[in-house]
């Protein structure tokens, strides 16, 4: 079942034609669409259990082209996605659709109201996350292989997150589960003042990061070396582009696609390292991340799910990633556990006592005295008690 | 993208006063914690610096930008990060080797499983409280909470993990205080100490055919060797005879087969009887593991063995008296009496 392996990694490419073609289908199509791929993965990764296989990869070359794929997929898909909020049909695009495969899909499209619309924004922003700025997490880790990190930061641009490359690696991977990291919530944080805190902070110590680099190596701060104001520019280019294709409606409609893509990487940030402590000078250890197996999720996600051993050794490419079944452990699979977060009163009551129980089955003792600072601050009662 | 065309080559480290080989597919960092040589790391990304060390002699190969890390004085003097730099020449490195190398340390967990593996091996599961590295094949010195000071001396059964996870096989020794308190008690959630790690045990480079000899809980440091061995893609033959008294004292054996089967190289595992009743229904091998070391035996082998002094003198006996030279020859003897096991 060797084949198996590598065809698990195309369940993205899969889920991304088919939203894809659900944009275009109009209608119906749309709305059912979303809720499809949605119950998808909650129900997928409720029931298809867990994958802790670790199988080797001969010809891991094949991996890497299929994460270079996700480019020219997502472009379809957003360019598809534009296409459908508007009147006009650029490029003749719908006209050709509707000829290579006799449905009609402009008529389809006409059907669209703002339930369509909201649906296709949440879908796209979705395939953002999904398509765009998991893989280039990958990809730009890989930061000695150029190609990567040039598909890489395209993809995070359609999210306006190209400083992701930067403070991922040089940042968060520094301070993950400290006090200093911009993408760990500290206990008793809200999802959404989580999503508005990290962007700006991660924003800043971008900059700062890349700052010093380039003082470093002797560059101007303010030239075409500087890969923050380069990144940005991107993101730019890209709304330009989505103004050329469909004015300022298809333009307005890109932007809040990518600024949900965005918040999903930023509700993502928040679940895998919530309420997790580390003194900065000891090494990160698989426990300062929350875990998962999830079959449907793993496979979707390329094993990022797999973030305890991520975190441990982030030189491992996803393929061989270890699944760690003695780590902490998330509530549920990456989209059910998205949902949850998204719901602060349900996330704190999941959450709490699990973040309770890592004190007392993992946290040294450098680690306790962290742990019982930032629950006295947490503003939540459970925390509070406990450390009273 | 093709640099998996090119051929793997490898490439001499001079890191302070030892030595390490790396290959051109592993980072400086890797290949020198492969070989049991701490260099001091936290995040290995490139992202935190605390792997930078100082190039004296020799090329590299950068995996990112030093200069988000290292700052101009470090980069004018060769500073380099290990965990991002692949040799390109023989190197010659200074660098911050972790006290982990140079002392032994002691560190606290709890039990976090125990299951009998046969009648008198108890196989315990620890969760450390912070990263434990060591070579497999290396051992170390336990104690429980209930017998404060009463450290015996353990092969650890796995390759260092980095969830600071540590596995033991404790075969019971008659009036042995912690052995027999082992066997007999339910020790789940219990706090131990652990002091480590030490010996020299441990697989060595090279591409000989393997012969791997274990007797009774010896089995534990060759498991561990084997399947860090694994987690390496080493592509070495390997056979493992496995001598143990009865059919009840056999244990591990599914476990090893799997392992046999994923093994990148042939693999044969033996067991071996000597004390089974001629009735029973074995069909393998049977009496002492020394009786078949001849038929097994080709001149290019390199040979570990472990378990009961009198088995490991006697396969040593047996080897050399094959014609192995003594140095490719590696034992590990399980002492009972004072510390040793």
């Amino acid at each position: 079942m060797k084949l198996l392996h590598y065809l698990k990694f195309f369940l993205f490419h899969f889920i991304g034609i088919l939203s894809a073609v659900f944009l275009l289908g109009g209608g119906h199509f749309i709305t059912f669409g979303f809720a499809l791929v949605v119950c998808f993965y909650m129900f997928g990764d409720a029931y298809a259990g867990d994958d802790t296989s670790t199988p080797d990869y001969k010809m891991p070359q094949i991996l890497t082209v299929q994460l270079w794929l996700a480019l020219p997929l997502l472009s379809w898909i957003v360019f598809s996605a534009i296409w459908s909020v508007l009147d006009t049909d650029p490029f003749g695009y719908g006209a050709w659709i509707t000829q290579i495969t006799g449905y009609d899909v402009l008529t389809a499209r006409a059907s669209n109201g703002p339930v369509q619309y909201i649906a296709s924004l949440l879908l796209t922003g979705l395939m953002i996350g999904l398509i765009g700025t998991i893989t280039a997490h990958e990809l730009t880790h890989r930061t000695w292989d150029k190609v990567s990190m040039w598909v890489g930061r395209w993809l995070l641009a359609f999210s306006f997150d190209t400083i992701f490359a930067i403070e991922h690696v040089y940042g968060h991977h520094h301070y993950v589960a400290t006090r200093q990291d911009p993408a760990t919530a500290p206990r008793g944080r809200n999802v959404y003042f989580h999503i508005l805190a990290s962007t700006i902070k991660g924003n800043i110590s971008a900059w700062k990061i890349e700052k010093t680099r380039l003082q470093r190596s002797k560059k101007a701060v303010f030239s075409w070396h500087n890969a923050f104001l380069r990144g940005h520019a991107m993101s730019l280019l890209l709304v330009l582009g989505a103004y050329a294709i469909g004015g300022l409606a298809g333009m307005l409609f890109f932007i809040a696609c990518a600024l949900w893509g965005k918040s999903l990487l930023e509700i993502v940030n928040y679940m895998e390292h919530y309420g997790l402590v580390r003194n900065p000078s000891e090494p990160v250890q698989p426990r300062h991340s929350w875990n998962s197996n999830k079959r449907i999720s793993s496979w979707s996600m390329f094993n990022l799910t797999r973030h305890s051993h991520h975190h441990a050794q982030g030189e491992v490419p996803y393929q061989d990633l270890r699944p760690f079944p003695d780590a902490p452990m998330m509530i549920g699979g990456y989209l059910t556990t998205i949902v949850v977060a998204m719901i602060p009163p349900l996330w704190h009551y999941k959450m709490t006592p699990k973040v309770l129980a890592w004190d007392e089955k993992y946290a040294n003792d450098n680690e306790l005295k962290l742990a019982k600072e930032d629950s006295l601050n947490s503003g939540k009662k459970a925390f509070i008690q406990k450390y009273q | 993208m093709f640099a998996f065309l090119k051929k793997k080559t490898t490439h001499q480290v001079q890191i302070n006063d030892k030595a390490v080989e790396v290959n051109s597919k592993e980072t400086i960092l890797n290949s020198a914690l492969r070989q049991g040589v701490a260099m001091t790391h936290s995040c290995r990304v490139g992202g935190c610096g605390t792997c930078k060390c100082q190039l004296l002699e020799g090329d590299i190969k950068a995996l990112t930008d030093f200069s988000y890390i290292l700052n101009e004085e470090e980069l004018n003097q060769g500073f380099i990060l290990a965990c991002q730099a692949v040799a390109k020449s023989d190197l010659k490195i200074r660098a911050n080797l972790s006290a982990q190398t140079a002392q032994i340390q002691e560190v606290k967990g709890t039990v976090a499983a125990q299951e009998a593996l046969t009648h008198d091996i108890t196989r315990l599961r620890l969760r450390m409280d912070s990263h434990f590295p060591y070579q497999a094949g290396q051992y170390a010195e336990l104690a429980i909470e209930s017998l404060p000071e009463v450290f015996r001396s353990f092969s650890f059964a796995s390759p260092a993990q980095l969830d600071g996870h540590l596995e033991f096989f404790i075969r019971m020794v008659k009036g042995g205080l912690l052995t027999e308190y082992i066997q007999q008690n339910s020790l789940e959630g219990r706090a131990v100490t652990v002091r480590g790690p030490q010996g020299d045990f441990y697989l060595r480079p090279s591409s000989a055919p393997l012969l791997f000899i274990a007797g009774g809980s010896g089995l534990a440091p060759i498991k561990a060797i084997l399947e860090e061995a694994q987690q390496q893609n080493v592509q070495r033959d390997a056979v493992l005879l496995f001598g143990a008294r009865q059919l009840r004292d056999l244990y591990l054996m599914a476990e090893l087969a799997e392992l046999g089967a994923r093994w990148q190289g042939s693999f044969q595992l033996i067991p071996v009887l000597n004390e089974e009743p001629e009735s029973s229904a074995w069909q393998g091998a049977r009496g002492l593991v020394t009786d078949h070391i001849a038929a097994l035996w080709q001149p290019t082998m390199h040979a570990y063995l472990c378990g009961p002094p009198p088995m490991v003198d006697a396969a040593s006996a047996t080897l050399i008296e094959l014609g192995m030279d003594t140095q490719h020859i590696h034992s590990d003897r399980f002492l009972t009496n004072n510390n040793k096991r």
